[in-house]
């Protein structure tokens, strides 16, 4: 294993590649590279002030003890003092700088893997978001410890070196008999690692299980409670639970043998040196003073040996959770940033004199831009084409649940320009030259679960995650239209708080109604040139699928089609609900993925019997 | 056995190296994430549910599982040991053995030190030598044995403990259990129990030979001379007041540092498993924002905990100099007036140099042991919970009649959900009730099924008033099926048979088929035991409602109540459940929560419920015939589902 401090910064450079913030971090890891250098020397110093208590001892008791002589006795213990305040002083200082720089360090990766995953290129990741949370949290940490394990390992040899060094001092080949005999005691423990780790493992995977088989029982406990099964539930953890006490045991009887094993010749090694030490005191060459030092120094020295080998270990786990970090902050993106082509593809459409939004920050003022789809084999998706005028509200029926997805990935950015063949036109633009940005002002696409924040409903609502940005815009009218059209107004009326009631547990409390009707509220409120929704009505009842499909079409295409003197809308809707579908203006029946009808819902109704059969339950 | 300086950093890290090697194996992190999601997912639904069937305003949780106070605690673990008096006794004498045998080596070097000063020979020399090693080879065994006594009598104590709780909590009074909620009893039974087990493994060994060896140390020291005991004891003062400075300030810095820690990795759970959400809607630079910033708190509470912790360690080595400076000042004393003998004198110091990582030890493991010992209370807090012995309330329903007088109810300060309602269903009858969102019928639903107790009123089951029936054994007369499903870990023969372990697999069959769910398992890989649920294959919710149903089969009820138990299989399966669902009510009484109107078709009798009152009552056929809410009601539905 390298021993080699200096490289603390490379990971972090590498961890930043993502944008932004990157002088500032830099800065960061000058100051945490200076602290890690101070904070080792100190380790360093204290395992040294360590080493030297026994020699004290053994001073004391051979210039002081023996003699009688109270200054010696005097300086003995000022030298005492002395030791003490400098082994004090060293850890407490340099176990604080070392912490706190694997701390900060740990806080850093876990604020750029923040950044990374949430940038809105999307990342390339096959891992699900509980593990991505697992790496930010608990892996960012344990790589950091990396740091505390190279401080510890180079403490621990500065400790070891001085011992020996005493040691030679005393006589070489003392030094060379407690030099051999740390290791191999530990060569001997190292033994029993194996076994340990086979039983223990199979004791926590077994109390693991039996943990998992509680909680299950628990989280299925209604269900199980709606049947009255309560008493087979509870026998079948006792026998778990049997299992589980049987596995414990067995890695306990290991364990016990080990820590005997260890006690045991630990006490052997100290005899030998013991009756070693004794020997040479015999003729001369040692003082008893000595023999105490020697003695202590046996001791000792099986501390910085076995923080070695336990610090290895550590640094090797570290090592696996900082490769697991790396990974998440070198993966591509799914859509890598654009930006420059569609500067190049603006430049091109306006010689072209081609019509291009002047003002294009402003979501609010931009028309929503035509769609269209030329023979696109995407996903599931077999050769579609489409074309979705401005102002349309378009629906989708299909039979393959993939197909959704699908066409919600594509649009929504989330698919590689790769795996696309045939074209997307945005506006005047293909969808791989916008640039992602660009992209999201144009199309909001709703995901089918929303997903819900800690905080207010009304922050949720304007998808803010802290209440200092949500002064700073004018208050949400409860009489809003996007909130009606929702159908979210009477929800949220109901609360006690109304728009200030706090969302516990990320919506999880909402019913499966209320949280689709705040999603589409949210998306209402967007008010973007165009929106995709998928299924957003499966889980409300008949009547207030009728509210929102009117007021969806009221609120984004005006009340009998004309837009009000507002700027065009486009709305996609994903549905096989026929409420939904006799709301659009044009009705698209996929199956498996290729577009075989296109009408508006009550002509489709009439001529086809296999749209029948799709959308009326 | 030295550094004892360096214990607290050496403790820290491998606590956290213990959390990291969970996380080591990519194949482990991958299978945890991916329960992590669908635990997530599960627990959305279950709370939803519970959202909609209880009180829409309460906070969830506000009433909390018994926790047990110290003195209960003591007297419970008390009960434990006595239950096992052999083990114990064995256990605490085999401990005090290791110790003695542990005390030997400082003793004897002392004597050699002594005849080394007086002129020995080589014999004398090897004399101690054997002595250490042969202690050392005996103090070994006795510390293995010790080891594994410690850990049967404390795993037995253990296992017992965590058998009672799950079978207290299982057994909970269906409506306390929906004041609960899920949640508390979840981190008993698994998080209290992880914690208390790793405490047995990691802590109580060593806190309980420290412990012993400080003891024995000090008996020791006596021994040789009791000034030298007092001398050593000098270091006591310290390290009490030490302590009594720093438990109140750290406890409450810990509680800090967990609790902005908590909160950060609240935020980004939220705000990764949202990331779709965020990107979407263009917030992830608020989002960001809120990460860093909660991670910054964290880290400075973290900052700040550990600069509490490695200033207080100071004093534990300001402890030692005091104590080791006494006892060398007094040997030194004893020795200037011949009390003791140089080699005295020398034990002494080695004996308290000895001592400093035992103390340590039991100081800095303190914190650990406050919370294992609140883990413990809580679990024991459960374990008390009277167990439901022969109930009051025997009464056995005769037939698979309902009947329902005055019912009402209303949660807390609520306007009223049920308002006066009376009804008779015969046996058999199938009863659809129908309504907007709102209308009373999940709450009916939940009160006919024991779940909720209702503000007033009465319901007989079969003759048989509902508050009459054995708490527990209600649901075994009227079985409820809601909307949320789950899949119990396990093959499929396991999630059936927790209706009835004894059923046999003929019978496990029959109810597949009563359901249509005998094609499919027919077709898993291993058939009935097949592993489903979180740690094997996952099936959707359709079939896990089915499942559902082909339990109650099994345990045949005379009542049932679905609640939205078709709900869930969208339109594609929805045909297909109501048809089970169906099928499973033949012979049973069965009261339906409709969320299709297909279902109130079906169903013999009609109940239109609006604000807490039924306001039409009788078959599809005649109600669709009356002017009145279930004619409009049935008018759109079959307008948006047979075309115009």
């Amino acid at each position: 294993m390298p021993i080699s401090p200096p490289d603390h910064g490379k990971l972090r450079t590498k961890a930043l590649r993502g944008k932004g913030g990157q002088s500032e971090h830099r800065g960061l890891g000058a100051a945490a590279r200076w602290r890690i250098w101070a904070g080792t020397i100190l380790l360093g110093g204290h395992q040294l002030a360590e080493a030297m208590v026994p020699v004290l001892i053994g001073v004391t008791i051979d210039t002081a003890v023996d003699t009688g002589e109270w200054p010696a006795l005097a300086w003995c213990i000022a030298g005492l003092v002395v030791l003490f305040s400098f082994l004090t002083l060293c850890w407490r200082h340099g176990a604080r700088f070392i912490e706190n720089a694997s701390m900060a360090r740990a806080h850093l990766l876990r604020g750029s893997m923040a950044v990374r995953l949430l940038d809105s290129r999307g990342v390339a990741t096959d891992r699900a978001s509980g593990e991505l949370v697992a790496i930010a949290s608990s892996d960012a940490d344990a790589a950091a410890t990396a740091v505390e394990a190279r401080a510890g390992i180079i403490a621990a040899v500065v400790g070891l070196l001085a011992a020996v060094g005493v040691l030679v001092d005393i006589n070489p080949w003392l030094a060379l008999l407690v030099l051999a005999g740390a290791p191999l005691i530990l060569l001997v423990l190292a033994a029993f690692t194996k076994p340990i780790a086979g039983r223990r493992g199979t004791a926590q995977e077994s109390a693991g299980q039996t943990s998992a088989l509680a909680t299950d029982l628990m989280r299925g406990l209604r269900a199980l409670r709606g049947i009255g099964a309560a008493a087979p539930a509870s026998a079948r953890y006792r026998q778990a639970s049997r299992k589980s006490l049987d596995a414990s045991l067995r890695a306990a009887r290991v364990e016990a043998f080990q820590t005997g094993t260890a006690a045991a010749l630990n006490g052997i090694f100290l005899a030998v040196v013991a009756v070693f030490a004794g020997l040479l005191t015999l003729d001369g060459s040692l003082s008893a003073g000595q023999l105490i030092t020697v003695v202590g120094l046996a001791q000792f020295m099986a501390e910085p040996v076995g923080s070695i080998a336990f610090r290895l270990k550590s640094l090797a786990v570290a090592n696996a959770s900082a490769r697991r970090v790396e990974e998440v902050l070198n993966a591509p993106w799914l859509r890598p940033d654009s930006s420059r082509v569609e500067t190049e593809a603006m430049a091109i459409a306006q010689v072209n004199r081609m019509e291009m939004p002047e003002d294009a920050a402003s979501p609010e003022s931009t028309p929503a831009p035509r769609l269209v789809l030329h023979r696109v084999s995407a996903g599931s998706l077999r050769d579609v084409s489409v074309d979705l005028a401005p102002g349309t509200l378009l629906a989708i029926a299909g039979n393959d649940p993939r197909d959704a997805i699908s066409i919600f990935d594509l649009l929504s950015g989330r698919m590689a320009a790769d795996s696309m063949q045939g074209s997307v036109l945005v506006g005047e633009l293909g969808l791989f030259d916008l640039s992602t940005d660009r992209l999201r002002e144009l199309v909001l696409a709703e995901p089918y679960q929303p997903d819900f924040f800690e905080g207010t409903l009304e922050q949720n609502l304007r998808g803010l995650a802290t209440v200092a940005e949500l002064a700073l815009l004018p208050a949400l009218s409860m009489t809003h239209p996007a909130l009606s059209a929702s159908a979210a107004d009477e929800m949220i009326g109901s609360r006690t708080r109304g728009l200030a009631e706090v969302v516990v547990d990320r919506g999880a409390s909402m019913s499966g109604g209320q949280r689709q009707r705040l999603g589409l509220a949210r998306a209402l409120l967007g008010d973007p040139p165009l929106l995709i929704l998928n299924e957003p009505t499966t889980a409300v009842d008949a009547m207030t699928e009728k509210v929102i499909a009117d007021g969806v079409r009221a609120l984004r295409h005006g009340r009998s089609g004309n837009q009000g003197g507002k700027v065009l809308r486009s709305t996609l809707i994903i549905t096989n609900s026929p409420v939904l579908l006799d709301a659009a203006d044009r009705v698209l029946m996929l199956d498996h993925g290729a577009v075989v009808l296109d009408g508006n819902h009550a002509d489709l109704l009439d001529s086809s019997a296999a749209y029948r059969a799709l959308v009326l339950r | 056995m030295r550094n004892r300086a360096a214990v607290p950093l050496v403790k820290k890290s491998q606590a956290k190296a213990e959390k990291m090697a969970a996380t080591s194996a990519r194949r482990f992190a991958r299978k945890a994430a991916k329960k992590a999601a669908k635990v997530a997912a599960r627990q959305a639904r279950l709370t939803a549910y519970r959202a909609r069937v209880g009180s829409p305003d309460a906070p969830p949780g506000t009433v909390q599982l018994p926790v047990a106070s110290a003195r209960e605690t003591w007297r419970e673990l008390g009960r434990a040991c006595r239950r096992r008096i052999p083990l114990a006794v064995l256990t605490l004498l085999v401990t005090l053995l290791g110790s003695v045998a542990w005390l030997v080596a400082p003793w004897v070097l002392g004597l050699l030190v002594d005849q080394l000063r007086a002129g020995a020979s080589v014999a004398d020399v090897l004399q101690p030598g054997v002595l250490i090693a042969a202690a050392a080879v005996l103090g070994g065994a006795i510390t293995a044995v010790g080891g594994v006594l410690i850990a049967h009598l404390g795993e037995h104590i253990l296992a017992d403990l965590r058998e009672q709780v799950v079978d207290r909590a299982v057994r909970l009074p269906p409506v306390l259990l929906e004041k609960i909620g899920t949640g508390d009893l979840v981190t008993r039974v698994g998080d209290d129990v992880g914690m208390v087990s790793r405490a047995l493994t990691g802590l109580v060994p060593t806190v309980v030979s420290s412990a012993v060896t400080v003891v024995l140390t000090g008996v020791s020291l006596a021994l040789l001379d009791w000034r030298l005991a007092l001398a050593g004891m000098v270091a006591l003062p310290v390290y009490v007041l030490a302590l009594r400075w720093y438990l109140p300030r750290s406890g409450a810095s810990y509680a800090m540092e967990r609790t902005a820690i908590s909160l950060r990795n609240q935020s980004l759970l939220g705000s990764l498993s949202g990331a779709a959400t965020v990107r979407a809607h263009r917030t992830e630079d608020s989002h960001v924002a809120a990460v860093q910033s909660r991670s910054a708190t964290a880290l400075a509470h973290s900052v700040s905990v550990f600069r509490l912790f490695s200033g207080w360690a100071g004093w534990l080595n300001r402890a030692e100099l005091i104590g080791l400076s006494a006892v060398l000042i007094v040997g030194f004393v004893l020795v200037r007036e011949d009390i003791v003998s140089v080699g005295a004198a020398t034990a002494a110091a080695l004996y308290f140099h000895r001592l400093f990582n035992p103390l340590a030890v039991l100081l800095l493991t303190f914190d650990d042991v406050q919370s294992a010992g609140a883990g413990l209370a809580r679990l024991v807090g459960v374990a008390s919970i009277a167990a439901p012995g022969p109930a009051l309330a025997t009464s056995i329903p005769a037939g698979s009649s309902v009947r329902i007088e005055g019912l009402t109810h209303s949660y807390g300060e609520a306007p009223v959900v049920l308002d006066r309602i009376s009804l008779v269903v015969p046996g058999g009858q199938r009863v659809a009730l129908v309504g907007a969102s709102g209308a009373g019928k999940s709450t009916l639903a939940a009160i006919l099924a024991g779940v909720t107790q209702a503000s007033g009123g009465h319901v007989w089951i079969g003759g048989v008033l509902l508050s009459e029936i054995d708490p527990e054994a209600v649901n075994a007369y009227v079985a409820l099926v809601s909307q949320e499903v789950h899949v119990f870990a396990g093959t499929v023969l396991d999630n059936l048979r927790l209706a009835d372990p004894l059923a046999s697999e003929a019978t496990v069959w029959d109810a597949l088929e009563v359901v249509s769910a005998q094609s499919w398992v027919a077709a898993l890989p291993d058939g009935l035991h097949t592993l489903i649920g979180e740690s094997g294959r996952s099936i959707p919710p359709a079939a896990a409602q089915q499942l559902a149903l082909a339990r109650v089969v099994i345990a045949d009820p005379p009542v049932i109540v679905l609640d939205e138990a078709t709900a869930e299989a969208g339109s594609a399966g929805a045909h297909e459940l109501e048809a089970a669902a169906s099928a499973v009510a033949v012979g049973r009484t069965a009261i339906t929560v409709a969320h299709r109107l297909t279902q109130a078709q079906a169903a013999d009798r009609v109940l239109v419920m609006d604000q807490g009152v039924i306001i039409q009552d009788g078959t599809h056929a005649e109600l669709v015939l009356q002017e009145g809410k279930y004619r409009l009601l049935w008018l759109a539905w079959s307008r948006q589902h047979a075309g115009r």
